[in-house]
């Protein structure tokens, strides 16, 4: 772990209709760490997502924001959920700006300030388009672009490549990495796939069982910014075997 | 220099937005021809059946009489067109501010929702056009009268497209928002009344029509003037060339009205035709 703790959870449990879906989830996520969470669907990634970023309450246990208790809070952590959920009927620009303006800014200074971060994001010259004028690359940067204008002190991204194609992913992967680098946010990134996981992340928590729970946690000990070949090296495919024992119990 | 490097790794394409085919555009022109055809056609075997005397002139006028008519007529026909629209629109404005109120509230409490719902249901079996006699003799024979039985007929279809709308909101993006620490005057003004607009111009259009056709029923039951009025006195004179004319005009009118909803909802619902306007 680098440096101290700013996400932690504690003994979260939730229970849908008496059945409980998630147990005793511990997981923390510390300053300018990328954590990656894979486990297999349905064994409750989003419903704890859900309960970290306070959409809804856990029957048990705490969700600690530095030192402030973030139980059940919303508006504290920025979140990218699983759809990018663009809302259709604003421009690219509008959509990346509602943080901005559901914080209280005059809409025009937060189209303004919005504005100025779609270079970075890869978004030049389609701030006045649609969202369904984008293609799928773009409309997950538009979204990820929103989740940090929105300004939390961590980040939950759900899934944030899953439904991209491969080529595209491959290249979202190393655009990413190099943002991070930039943006130095804390993150906490579900994923499906093991190689993204151990590609991006600092450290990797396996979720298995039901209900669910952490059954691993993995540090990937390779520094950031990695060489390009990480992915041929030792050290990737000791780690991609180790999870995967863990994932297919 | 981290900013070049993100830059160069970009996915390639930074302006590969979508582009929809140009042929489209030449087609639309010769689909509108085809009803017009249609049209045309029955336009000419009606004046053949008028012109080789099949039924009595005084019963069906011919397309040309009635041409004739709504042409002479047509300065008086004006006037009396001005207070009905006035009627049409000050009525469709209070149906539309009741249906709006109205939705927001029940919106706002599952309580009124389920209370209200069924209410209003069933009391869109009343026949509205039967109330007329009654709001004539209540309101007596102004403008009133004509104002609320259009306000009540325009009322139903605005107050279902818009509660409908209001309510069908995508929970995953009431998450997003409420992640994002919305408050709901926030959620109502960034979700529920943008992704209702859609369905609330589907009602809007059927409203205007409502809204001519109830203000001319409401003047059958007497007054001033308007193109019920008006229609009820030609009636009286047996003058159908001039029954047929005010029935054409009121056609023109609704057709009138119905475009103009279509261009205001072409400037609100402007994502929905982004790919269209990329043509130009
Ligand atoms: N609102 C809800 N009410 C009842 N059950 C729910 C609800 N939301 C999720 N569940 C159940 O909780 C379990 C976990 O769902 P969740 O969406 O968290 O899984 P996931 O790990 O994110 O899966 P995926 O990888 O497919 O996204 C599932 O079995 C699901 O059916
Ligand atoms: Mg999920």
């Amino acid at each position: 772990m680098t440096g101290q703790v700013v996400l932690r959870t504690e003994q979260i449990t939730k229970f849908y209709q008496g059945v409980p879906v998630i147990e005793n989830i511990d997981l923390e996520v510390g300053q300018g760490e990328i954590v990656a969470l894979i486990g297999q669907s349905g064994v409750g990634k989003s419903t704890l997502f859900n309960l970290i970023a306070g959409i809804s309450r856990p029957d048990d246990g705490r969700v600690w924001l530095n030192d402030e208790d973030i139980t059940a809070k919303a508006g504290k952590i920025s979140y990218m959920q699983q759809k990018d959920l663009l809302l259709p009927y604003k421009t690219v620009l509008e959509n990346v700006a509602i943080p901005y303006l559901l914080a209280g800014l005059p809409r025009r200074e937060a189209l303004a300030r919005a504005r100025e971060h779609f270079p970075r994001f890869g978004l030049a010259g389609t701030q006045d388009h649609y969202p369904s004028q984008l293609s799928g690359g773009m409309r997950q940067r538009a979204a990820l672009l929103r989740t940090w204008l929105f300004g939390g002190q961590a980040a939950l991204l759900d899934e944030p490549f899953s439904a991209l194609d491969p080529l595209t992913r491959r290249q979202m992967h190393s655009w990413y990495l190099h943002l991070m680098a930039e943006l130095d946010l804390p993150s906490l990134l579900i994923t499906h796939d093991v190689n993204e996981a151990v590609l991006l992340s600092d450290r990797v928590y396996v979720m298995a069982g039901s209900p669910g729970k952490i059954v691993f946690c993995l540090p990937i000990k390779q520094k950031r910014p990695r060489p390009d070949d990480f992915e041929l090296s030792v050290l990737f495919s000791q780690a991609k075997r180790q999870l995967l024992e863990f994932l297919l119990i | 220099m981290a900013n070049i490097m993100v830059k160069s790794l970009l996915p390639q394409g930074g302006n590969n937005t979508r582009k929809l085919s140009h042929a489209g555009a030449a087609r639309i022109g010769k689909e509108k021809l085809y009803p017009f055809g249609l049209l045309l056609i029955l336009l000419l075997l009606w004046q053949g059946v008028c012109s080789i005397s099949l039924v009595p002139a005084f019963l069906l006028p011919s397309p040309l009489n009635v041409a004739k008519a709504l042409w002479l007529a047509f300065p008086e026909l004006l006037s009396h067109s001005g207070v009905t629209l006035l009627e049409s629109l000050v009525g469709l404005f209070f149906g539309l501010l009741t249906a709006f109120l109205l939705a927001v509230l029940m919106d706002s409490s599952p309580l009124l929702y389920q209370g209200i719902y069924p209410i209003l249901v069933v009391s869109q079996t009343v026949p509205t056009v039967a109330l007329a006699p009654l709001l004539v003799l209540w309101l007596g024979y102004g403008i009133l009268p004509k104002i609320v039985l259009v306000a009540l007929v325009c009322f139903f279809p605005l107050a279902v497209s818009l509660l409908s709308g209001f309510r069908s909101i995508d929970p995953d993006t009431l998450g997003l928002f409420k992640a994002m620490g919305a408050n709901s005057r926030q959620i109502f003004r960034h979700l529920k009344l943008p992704g209702a607009m859609p369905g609330f111009f589907a009602g809007l259009r059927v409203s205007v029509t409502y809204a001519i056709v109830g203000g001319v029923i409401a003047e059958w039951l007497g007054g001033q003037a308007g193109l019920g009025v008006y229609m009820t006195r030609v009636r009286k004179a047996y003058a159908y060339d001039k029954m047929f004319a005010v029935i054409v005009l009121i056609i023109l009118w609704s057709l009138t009205l119905i475009k103009i909803v279509d261009l205001l909802e072409r400037r609100v619902n402007r994502w929905q035709y982004a790919s269209e306007e990329k043509l130009n």
